[in-house]
């Protein structure tokens, strides 16, 4: 479903990210870990068209999508949250799948209020539907953010490192959400810290250290293996 | 006169008016640079300080280059107060907020000298304004003069930024808000001191402008605009940009002027301005960064 | 109740050049609030931009004069007068975009620098091209016909005006609008075409504006760029919004209004004086409410139905 070959970011002499190549498939879930400045957001910065690539390609469902804009990629299927959460603080829940639903992907059966409501209660956010971003929690942006991406009806959900900063109860409750944005059919691409998560969402884990990919593979195999082992966990 | 006459005359007076301007922007990159604010008040500020130096003359007879001994740290005062009874409650708000909130301080400095000086045109008249000095092509000697003093406020901004611990305080707060809140320094107190320095700035460029042009209460506005121009030009780097902002700004005025006449000379800044910030989209680097 | 209010509103003001003569400085007051409407319609319009989108515009005199001058030249050539509204707001709208598209993807305070820097360069511009807009002189307007026409087409712009803000609003146009508002780069994470929808609403608001230029053109009898063109048109623009509310229904027209009332009742014992007044009016908003007098409005009336409670 998604394509990486060889993409490459360089800012001046830094590389944030160095010749990563990968296949994603449909319906799976993926897991990106790897230390702090690993080049993990600025990854997912490029596949959702917000940072341009410096070399490679990235395709997405038979599209060459690594020159396009972060609006196209989004219309093409690809949705996204932030590392640091971006509502749009000034309004409600509500509009905020209304927007995405008007603008996002064509091939979503889009605005259809039953599809909309769907994602309300698949996200639980039933009861703060009506409330404007600014008098959320944390927990309830977060959701939010995963809420709006699935509303502009992509394929493919990239969720930036969606359980920091919750605590143990909210954490459970990010799991089993992704778990049922997985069963609705959604592709997921996950940054995450919290290994458990990992554990018991990912079926493969790619490692990036210092901008390369280290590992890629099962999580059980590759959270065990003793270069990741170095590389993330220090031991 | 010749085409090499004219294209020297083109250099001189282009590079003795970009002097000015780099020490009529300085104000407004650095209180740019340390707190992210565009100060809308700033051709007020250019505006007003001619007006006092033009009040000096005539009471007591007092050159402007005199008259700044007292202008520009009563404008530091100045500066200093608008900081701390306004601009500090929005700085940290919408950038739309500061922005509004200091255009409103301009539309109320541009009153005052309506109500103190009426709309009427200024000028001042200095005893050596006449005196000229050949330098290839005559050159009045006042041009020379502020464009030494120009230089020499350039001189004392960078010592100042750079020799003294509330300078390079600025700096610190300029390149890295909260290292600097870390490291123990108080960005509110240094944004009232960059705030008081950057008025004084802007006054010290009002009184040099004052020798140069007739005064009137829209005086500033057109060269807050030049002002913008040339940030804009220059990067807001260092001083170094504003400078070579500043120098590009009066060759392109001065040459304009000369070959396409005086309507060109006032477009070209406006041309300039909105040229390179549509080509340069990503906004622009701050003061002192990299 | 409420919603009969505007309906009686635009009632009191279809009457008003009939009912002029009979009240005492009812004529003065009709031919004031020609200028009343057209800033009210021009306040709601630059809304879109400068509220809905929180693009603020130092830059919408250029389209006020482009409409003034286009109605002026039709006018010459024998167009009748109405019609002569709809290529100066078509005009206008393509010079939006012209400059809007290049100039949008610039953020808070430097888009407010390109629009100051366009808005002035227009103004020169047209001050230059002595051939075209009569330079500093101006152009005298030959027109005779019914003496209620500016009137009436302002008062029928200001009912665009408020449509289309409020079409603009219940659309997924106003919706977009909205998510730039808040967060730029979030809103192309949905999706959004980000230059797209906001070079719609500069057209949109351009097209409104030079529109009421044209009228003015027709109420003045005469067009000259110091006035048309001038910068103080755009600031005028700006003051009414910020002062009445940004992005608020009744907020730009309310704020018109204050406006007009303070621009009328300094003129005459305080002259040159009604710029500091906007200053301080903009320096209390600003730091004690953001959202205008509408929201402060609102504050009080919150406060009056706890007290009675």
């Amino acid at each position: 479903m998604l394509q990486l070959d060889n993409v490459t970011k360089r800012y001046g002499g830094l590389v944030a990210v160095n010749g990563v190549s990968a296949r994603i498939a449909a319906a799976q879930t993926t897991a990106i870990i790897g230390p702090n400045g690993a080049g993990k957001t600025t990854l997912f910065g490029m596949i959702a068209g917000a940072i341009p690539p410096s070399d490679g390609r990235i395709i997405f469902a038979d599209h060459d999508i690594t020159r396009w804009s972060a609006d196209q990629v989004c219309r093409a299927g690809i949705g996204r949250t932030f590392q640091v959460v971006r509502p749009f603080w000034a309004m409600t829940v509500h509009d905020h799948l209304r927007a995405a639903a008007a603008f996002g992907s064509k091939a979503a059966s889009r605005s259809e209020s039953t599809v909309l409501s769907d994602i309300v209660t698949l996200c639980g956010l039933q009861d703060v539907a009506d409330r404007v971003a600014l008098t959320l929690t944390l927990a309830d942006c977060r959701r939010l953010e995963i809420a709006r991406a699935l509303a502009t009806g992509a394929r493919m959900i990239l969720l930036d490192e969606t359980m920091a900063g919750l605590t143990p109860e909210e954490t459970e409750q990010a799991i089993q959400l992704v778990k049922g944005v997985v069963a609705a059919g959604r592709t997921v691409v996950l940054i995450e810290h919290v290994l458990p998560a990992v554990r018991g969402l990912a079926d493969r884990v790619i490692v990036l250290d210092r901008g390369a990919v280290i590992a890629d593979g099962e999580p059980i195999e590759v959270l065990s293996s003793a270069t990741v082992k170095k590389a993330y966990l220090g031991e | 006169m010749t085409d090499s006459a004219t294209l020297a005359s083109v250099v001189i007076f282009g590079v003795l008016l970009g002097g000015v301007y780099a020490a009529m922007a300085y104000g407004l990159g650095l209180i740019y640079g340390v707190m992210r604010i565009v100060n809308l008040a700033h051709g007020a500020v250019l505006m007003l300080a001619a007006y006092a130096a033009y009040a000096l003359n005539t009471r007591f007879g007092l050159d402007p280059l005199v008259a700044s001994i007292v202008i520009v740290p009563i404008s530091y005062g100045i500066g200093m107060l608008l900081y701390s009874v306004l601009v500090r409650r929005v700085v940290h708000g919408p950038p739309m907020a500061s922005l509004l909130l200091l255009f409103g301080v301009g539309l109320v400095g541009r009153n005052i000298a309506y109500l103190i000086w009426t709309g009427d045109d200024r000028s001042i008249a200095l005893s050596y304004n006449l005196t000229t000095v050949d330098l290839g092509v005559p050159v009045p000697v006042t041009k020379l003069v502020i464009f030494g003093f120009a230089l020499a406020g350039t001189a004392a901004l960078y010592a100042f930024l750079h020799w003294t611990h509330t300078g390079r305080a600025m700096r610190a707060v300029a390149r890295d808000p909260v290292a600097a809140e870390l490291a123990g320094l108080s960005a509110d107190r240094i944004s009232a001191r960059a705030f008081g320095v950057g008025t004084a700035l802007a006054a010290f460029a009002g009184v040099l402008l004052s020798m140069l042009y007739v005064i009137n209460p829209e005086f500033g506005s057109a060269l807050q605009l030049k002002t913008f121009c040339i940030i804009v030009l220059g990067g807001m780097d260092s001083i170094g940009g504003i400078l070579a902002g500043a120098l590009t700004l009066g060759l392109a005025e001065t040459a304009a002027g000369v070959y396409g006449g005086t309507a060109w000379q006032d477009l070209v800044s406006f041309i300039l301005l909105v040229g390179i910030l549509v080509t340069r989209p990503g906004g622009l680097p701050s003061f002192f960064r990299r | 109740m409420t919603r009969l209010i505007p309906i009686l509103l635009l009632i009191a003001l279809a009457a008003l050049p009939f009912a002029g003569p009979a009240i005492p400085g009812g004529v003065y007051i009709t031919r004031l609030a020609v200028i009343g409407l057209l800033y009210i319609a021009s306040a709601t319009a630059w809304d879109l931009v400068g509220g809905l989108t929180g693009q603020v515009s130092f830059g919408h005199s250029a389209f006020f004069g482009i409409g003034a001058y286009m109605t002026a030249w039709l006018v010459g050539t024998g167009w009748p007068m109405p019609l002569t509204l709809l290529p100066g707001a078509l005009l206008a709208a393509a010079y939006g975009a012209l400059w809007g598209w290049p100039c949008l993807r610039l953020r808070g305070p430097f888009f407010a620098i390109a629009t100051i820097g366009v808005g002035e360069a227009t103004r020169l511009i047209a001050l230059l091209a002595e051939g075209v807009t009569g330079g500093a002189t101006g152009l005298t307007l030959s027109i005779g016909g019914w003496e209620h026409t500016a009137y009436y087409l302002a008062l029928g712009l200001v009912v665009v005006a408020f449509a289309l803000s409020w079409l603009v609003r219940r659309s997924s146009l106003g919706l977009g609008l909205s998510c730039i508002r808040e967060d730029v780069e979030a809103a192309t994470s949905i999706g959004i075409k980000v230059g797209w929808l906001q070079v719609q609403a500069l057209m949109l608001s351009a097209a409104v504006v030079a529109a009421a230029g044209g009228i003015y053109a027709r109420y003045l009898y005469y067009v000259e760029p110091g006035d048309v063109f001038s910068f103080n048109r755009g600031i005028a623009l700006i003051l009414m919004a910020t002062i009445g509310g940004l992005n608020s229904k009744w907020g730009p027209a309310i704020g018109a209004v204050i406006f007009l009332g303070l621009e009328q009742g300094l003129a005459a014992w305080f002259p040159q004086g009604h710029l500091g007044i906007y200053g301080l009016l903009l320096i209390g908003v600003m730091l004690y409410e953001p959202n205008g007098v509408v929201a402060f409005g609102r504050k009080l009336r919150g406060v009056a139905s706890a007290a009675a409670r």
